[in-house]
């Protein structure tokens, strides 16, 4: 019973929206009901999941863990965080613009950081791999549309050129597509399998 | 005793020769209950050739049996004149020894049948008298020669064992051996066979490891074999087997003379008990391979022959010796090797053979401080605004045609999620749309689908120069939408004659009185969440996007299937706006030509040392 009773609950939610997208005019308004009580299990997820981090964390500074100090940081920037928007309201302006003022910087100095390694690793990659067919075709697409991103090639403005520039650029578009007709393929066969209850992601 | 050929048992798993006394194969762990047998245990000779043909059977034999096979056996035996005729069965009873003592003295009474066989072997002697007596005599030195091989065989095998003559066991040995002790006096070694059944088990357990397997009734022969004293071992061997042993032995039991007692005691066990007692000669770890304790053992052999064998048995179970031990120790090496492969599993591989050079460290470093320097360079030198691309894109082109065919008339909803990384080039991107839109006067709303979006949407719209002219409470400053792509489909199906449906956002925006919707993200799974969830339930509503550069590639498919109608991405912004100069487009293509510098130099410089081939993954151990 205790694991034939998930796969009831999977099967029939599943059923249920599928129904309610199908004959909407009908069960329309049910379905609805039955997202917003998803939405309500994903927000208390949320919370089980900031409980956690609260008590690993402050775990971590009872025992003396080494490296407490960044759980320190941790549990009081949540803390001082949760009081100060429970008390200012989170449409403050004070409050948006300290918050603002701390996650830009942080967040563009680790894209600026992602970028560096990135731009590291497609150099290491050579010596990593080697020269094989993976690293040739990634030079060679690498170095192509760097050139094409400099816009030299487009300002000589010629028409054959340009038309050969315009099949280059959309090639990546076939690569997008070929990842979007595999994504939506594998959708289906999960949802199938969750269905039939040969998938169960919310098992053990 | 050293000298003697090991008895070896083949495992049928592997087809590797193991020691008998081992309860599992030391190749590949295989049990081996059934071939289970103890040092000097006495093994009768099977019946395994007794359904065997007898090729080597002499010619005129052959001959004799292949012309005799009309003839039944009963009246073959009473040829009593054939050499190759078996002797008359003392057990056959009286009719049939009536028969033959008539046969024997009636020619006549022979039959036709005996008569036949006669004139055959007649004809055989004369035909082939001599070439018979010479096969004959050659078989008979055949097999004279193999039951000699085979009685020198069981000598060997009831000689006492390796275990038995040193009285340390055989086992006992390799792991001495495999283990030795430094400082370990003769004291200790005495005293090493006080082993306690518990510490026997611990014993195995830890040398076997993982291949161990609690067995009892092997373990318990096994334990047997021990001695239960430290200075006395019995041998279960009678004496009649003990009359098959070697004189070498007897010599060398002479050698080492044992003491009056031990003497008197040995004979009285003899006598009384049909039992040998040995004395044991305890053998340190570092004699196990020590051949100068043995070659003086064997001083008093006068035999050279037998000292050869000795030699060469004693080399073969030395090599048999440290074969098991290099396969332990391979044993314990496929173990470290595994947990390195489990400990290295998300670290990158190692290349063969190659250290990190403290010069190329240093060469990275000012290469990476070099690129840093020169993007700063550009950053502060460098004018904006400058560089504009001369070819705008089909979506550009498109965005900005919709952007100009939206009539105040209609409505626009603006859905925001991105991170504040992502806040400056998109804002650059949209802040001339939203600028656009407000000054044709269009009606417009927000959501976001992120939380952070309720601070981003105060920049953006500063940017704009929206933020004075909405004030604080107005119905422009976004709604945050909760739950992600469940809130989407939420949205999209609810309906605005049932507003009560709805139990959680009161203040939602309805999509059906709006015309376009405006996506303004950094990640295309928003896009397509968007047009997966919404968009078919909403025929109505025409799709829009901003998106950042790096999404753009994903989001063309949905743009050349009509899914949306335009989009705006990157450097690619509004033609004719004022972006390039929010995004700076030189810095922009400054950093893309230092890249692709950097990009050739690498190429290059690989390829010059020899790296660009693909190198070997080692595997430490």
């Amino acid at each position: 019973m205790k694991k034939i009773a998930p796969v009831i609950v999977a099967i029939v939610s599943a059923l249920f929206v599928m129904a309610g997208i199908f004959f909407r005019e009908s069960l329309g308004g049910w379905l609805s009901v039955a997202l917003n009580w998803a939405i309500v299990l994903s927000g208390v997820a949320l919370l089980l999941i900031l409980a956690r981090f609260l008590l690993t964390h402050i775990g971590y500074i009872a025992r003396g863990r080494r490296g407490f100090i960044y759980s320190l940081v941790g549990v009081l920037a949540f803390l001082v965080t949760l009081i100060a928007g429970s008390i200012m309201g989170i449409d403050n302006p004070v409050y948006l613009k300290w918050i603002s003022g701390i996650m830009r910087p942080l967040e563009t100095a680790l894209l600026g950081l992602i970028a560096l390694v990135l731009a590291t690793f497609s150099l290491k990659l050579f010596r990593e791999r080697g020269w094989n067919a993976l690293t040739l075709s990634f030079t060679v697409s690498a170095v192509l549309f760097l050139i094409l991103g400099l816009g030299v090639l487009q300002a000589i403005h010629f028409g054959p050129l340009n038309q050969l520039i315009r099949v280059v650029e959309g090639l990546p578009m076939i690569g997008a597509r070929g990842l979007l007709i595999g994504v939506a393929l594998g959708g289906l066969m999960m949802a199938m399998r969750v269905l039939i209850g040969a998938e169960r992601p919310y098992d053990d | 005793m050293m000298t003697d050929d090991l008895s070896m048992q083949t495992c049928p798993k592997c087809g590797k020769e193991n020691l008998t006394h081992m309860t599992r194969c030391v190749h590949c762990g295989n049990e081996l209950e059934d071939l289970f047998s103890f040092d000097g245990q006495i093994e009768l000779p099977d019946d395994e050739n007794k359904d065997e043909p007898i090729s080597n059977l002499p010619l005129f034999l052959e001959e004799m049996s292949n012309q005799t096979n009309l003839i039944d056996e009963d009246d073959s035996e009473s040829d009593e004149d054939g050499e190759a005729s078996p002797k008359s069965d003392p057990n056959a009873p009286d009719w049939l020894a009536r028969v033959r003592e008539r046969v024997r003295a009636e020619e006549d009474a022979s039959g036709e049948l005996t008569k036949g066989l006669k004139v055959i072997e007649e004809k055989l002697e004369d035909d082939n008298k001599e070439d018979s007596e010479k096969q004959y005599q050659a078989w008979l030195d055949e097999v004279r020669k193999d039951a000699e091989a085979e009685e020198e065989k069981r000598a060997r095998r009831l000689r006492p064992s390796p275990v038995d003559d040193q009285g340390v066991p055989e086992w006992l040995r390799r792991i001495r051996a495999l283990h030795p002790k430094e400082g370990e006096t003769d004291e200790d070694n005495e005293n090493f066979d006080e082993w306690t059944e518990e510490e026997l088990e611990a014993l195995r357990r830890q040398e076997l490891g993982d291949d161990y397997v609690e067995e009892s009734e092997p373990i318990e022969e096994l334990e047997e074999d021990e001695p239960e004293s430290d200075e006395k071992i019995v041998h279960n061997i009678p004496e009649d087997d003990e009359d098959l042993l070697p004189d070498r032995e007897e010599k060398q039991n002479e050698a080492t003379p044992p003491t009056d007692a031990t003497e008197a005691e040995q004979e009285a066990l003899s006598d009384d008990s049909q039992f040998v007692l040995l004395s044991e000669t305890k053998l340190k770890a570092e004699e196990v391979f020590n051949t100068d304790a043995l070659d003086g053992l064997l001083e008093n052999t006068d035999d050279a022959k037998d000292e050869k064998a000795e030699r060469k048995a004693r080399a073969k179970e030395k090599e048999a010796i440290i074969q098991d031990l290099l396969i332990l120790r391979g044993q314990h090496e496929k173990v470290a090797l595994l947990k390195t492969l489990i400990s290295d599993e998300s670290r990158p591989p190692r290349t063969a053979g190659k250290t990190a050079e403290p010069k190329m460290t240093w060469t990275r470093l000012i290469i990476g401080l070099a690129v840093i320097g020169l993007l700063l360079l550009a950053i502060l030198f460098l004018p904006s605004g400058t560089a504009k691309n001369p070819l705008p894109s089909m979506p550009q082109l498109r965005f900005a045609r919709y952007l100009d065919g939206i009539t105040p008339d209609k409505q626009v909803l603006l859905v925001m999620s991105y991170y504040s990384a992502s806040a400056p080039e998109l804002e650059a991107l949209a802040t001339p749309v939203l600028k656009q839109l407000d000054e044709k006067g269009i009606d417009w709303q927000a959501i976001t689908l992120r939380m952070d979006g309720l601070w981003l949407a105060e920049s953006l719209y500063k940017k704009a120069g929206l933020y004075d002219k909405m004030g604080l409470n107005t119905a422009r400053f976004p709604v945050f939408l909760a739950g992600g792509q469940f809130a989407m489909l939420d949205m999209s199906i609810n309906q605005k004659d049932k507003p009560a449906q709805s139990l959680l956002q009161e203040n939602l925006p309805q999509l059906e009185d709006f015309d376009y919707v405006l996506l303004l993200t950094d990640s295309s799974l928003t896009v397509r969440g968007w047009l997966e969830q919404v968009a078919p339930n909403q025929d109505s509503l025409y799709t829009l996007a901003i998106v950042s550069q790096k999404e753009a590639v994903a989001i063309q498919p949905y743009f050349y299937s009509g899914q949306i109608l335009a989009y705006l991405s990157g450097n690619q912004g509004l033609p004719d706006t004022e972006t390039q100069a929010v995004l700076n487009q030189n810095v922009y293509k400054a950093g893309m030509a230092i890249i692709l510098v950097l990009f050739v130099i690498a190429v290059f410089y690989n390829a010059k040392h020899g790296r660009l081939e693909r190198p070997e993954i080692e595997v430490s151990k």
